[in-house]
């Protein structure tokens, strides 16, 4: 027994010593009656339920940015693709157009001068030798002309020698032909200054020169406008 | 399968749902009451084979706990909590009026130098023991002892253990009916007045005599269908009471309850033949308990008063 002053009709248990005896509460707890728990379980339910709805409708939202953003990023590798293609077709006509510019630059700068032709022609062309017809076929070039007396074979052969050291021509002159027509059937004598000349044909290849080299060479040889060309087609920087 | 569900189910709603069974265990029967709020969901009233229960001790434990747990498992009340009072035999109460007029140091030391004085059945170790103090402005300190015997306690113990269900309260029947009755009795303004609370069942009848707030004396009488040996030992009763407490008026009032109430003209009639204020105690009548729900327990309205007094420390906020 203990010392208690409690209310008189309050629960008097006769269990109180027992429960003591088995080491247990002297008091049992109140059962409390079903609402009041129903109640407390159906608000932490409840609670849990909204927990879980606010979760899923977070996670929606969430799911709904990422999938917005992944149908934004979707569409990259496409545009990517694109581009890239854009990158390939600009990259082929850029080359192409280098390779047009260079070709369009190696024709220009192959190209040779006529009057660079001609004033070289007329500096290596010895004294009673005429040039009557130049014929450039590719990079190949016809020389016909006449040669005086005396010594119109040493004159043509000096022609060639001169052509084969001249820096315009490569060094292959070769003599196609070399004659003397037949003088016109007169009657009566023949003076010495009416013997026809030596006609001659020689054939020799232009010289590949390049843009270093050919640009003094022209200047030299007084072709300003294929040395301007040369010169602005250098600034450019197109020449190979 | 669906039974099996059911089993399964069951120990998990009792846990989920925790009920409470109140029962009134006597030697004769014992009437389980189960509530929903005030409304009465389960009543019933077992009788009991004799032999089975004497004196309040059950002779026959596991009987017993197989009858009240075949009882609680038919009816649906598997692995409930248990309140219950324990039979009026089975308790004894002694009520101490302190000489000095106040509360000693120490109560317990001081009932045990007086426990011959007590006239305890049992030595005092093998005596559970409750006390109940009251010291009120002006009055002798009063402490209400209330006693029961070790080995009986256990013997109940066991029995609901054996029967699967938890027992959380025992308590004796007579402190339970003071309770029930104390409203009534601060509403009938009987202060200083005794109160002759009257148990009538058809093996005989239980009279219960409280004093204030306690009850102080307890015979057994005869039963209803014996009116004059009934009346005699009541008059009996009383003559005694008035030796020993001249100053409390002409006249007891008396209360009935029990599952032999009597109806209202056979209460008018011993109230007549007495001479005494006579009232009836049904639960149901006085709006204590609702029975609406449940058939056949508004003939059980007059044996509820220990139920309710168990029960209203519950239902009180």
């Amino acid at each position: 027994m203990s010392r208690s002053v409690v209310p008189l009709h309050a629960p008097l248990d006769l269990l109180r010593q027992r429960r003591l005896v088995r080491g247990l509460p002297a008091d049992p707890g109140r059962c409390g009656p079903a609402r009041p728990l129903l109640l407390q379980g159906g608000a932490i339910g409840a609670g849990l339920v909204v927990l879980v709805l606010v979760a899923s409708a977070f996670a929606g939202l969430r799911d709904r940015q990422i999938s917005a953003q992944l149908d934004a990023l979707n569409a990259l590798p496409a545009q990517s693709q694109g581009l890239e293609r854009q990158l390939r077709l600009d990259q082929l006509r850029l080359r192409r157009q280098n390779e047009a510019n260079a070709s369009l630059a190696r024709g220009l700068a192959s190209l040779s001068s006529g009057s660079a032709l001609l004033s070289q022609l007329a500096a290596v062309t010895p004294q009673g030798v005429q040039i009557t017809e130049v014929a450039v076929n590719g990079q190949t070039l016809t020389l016909k002309g006449r040669a005086a007396d005396p010594a119109p074979f040493v004159r043509v052969n000096a022609l060639s020698l001169a052509l084969a050291q001249a820096p315009l021509f490569q060094p292959d002159v070769k003599v196609i032909q070399l004659s003397r027509p037949a003088p016109p059937a007169r009657a009566g004598a023949r003076p010495a200054s009416a013997a026809p000349q030596l006609e001659w044909t020689l054939r020799l290849s232009l010289a590949p020169l390049p843009p270093a080299r050919q640009l003094p060479l022209l200047q030299r040889l007084g072709a300003d406008g294929m040395a301007v060309r040369l010169q602005e087609l250098q600034r450019l920087g197109v020449l190979p | 399968m669906l039974s099996g569900v059911q089993d399964q189910l069951g120990p998990l709603r009792a846990w989920l749902f925790p009920r409470r069974v109140h029962l009134h265990l006597e030697d004769q029967a014992i009437t389980a009451m189960a509530l929903d709020g005030a409304a009465v969901s389960w009543l019933e009233r077992v009788p009991l084979p004799q032999g089975l229960c004497v004196d309040g001790q059950p002779r026959q434990v596991e009987a017993l706990a197989d009858l009240l747990g075949d009882l609680l498992v038919e009816r649906g009340f598997t692995g409930v909590s248990l309140t219950a009072t324990l039979p009026p035999a089975a308790a004894q109460l002694r009520l101490v009026r302190w000489a000095s007029g106040r509360l000693p140091q120490d109560p317990d030391l001081q009932l045990l130098r007086q426990q011959s004085s007590l006239a305890l059945s049992d030595p005092w170790q093998d005596l559970d023991l409750q006390r109940r103090d009251h010291e009120g402005s002006g009055q002798r300190a009063t402490s209400l002892v209330v006693s029961a015997p070790s080995a009986l306690l256990e013997s109940w113990i066991s029995l609901f253990n054996q029967a699967a269900v938890r027992l959380d309260r025992l308590e004796a029947v007579q402190l339970c009916l003071c309770r029930a009755l104390q409203p009534l009795r601060q509403q009938a303004g009987s202060g200083r007045g005794l109160s002759f609370l009257l148990q009538l069942e058809a093996w005989g009848s239980a009279l219960l005599v409280i004093d204030g707030d306690w009850p102080v004396f307890q015979r057994t009488l005869p039963s209803s269908q014996e009116p004059a040996a009934l009346l005699a030992g009541l008059r009996r009763c009383w003559q005694f009471l008035q030796t020993l407490w001249p100053d409390r008026g002409p006249s007891p009032e008396l209360f009935l309850h029990g599952g032999a109430l009597l109806d209202p003209v056979q209460t008018d009639g011993l109230a007549a033949a007495l001479g005494w204020p006579c009232q009836r105690l049904d639960a149901f009548e006085r709006g204590w308990l609702q029975d609406a729900t449940v058939a056949g327990a508004s003939e059980l309205g007059g044996a509820l008063l220990p139920l309710w007094g168990l029960v209203m420390t519950e239902q009180r906020p």
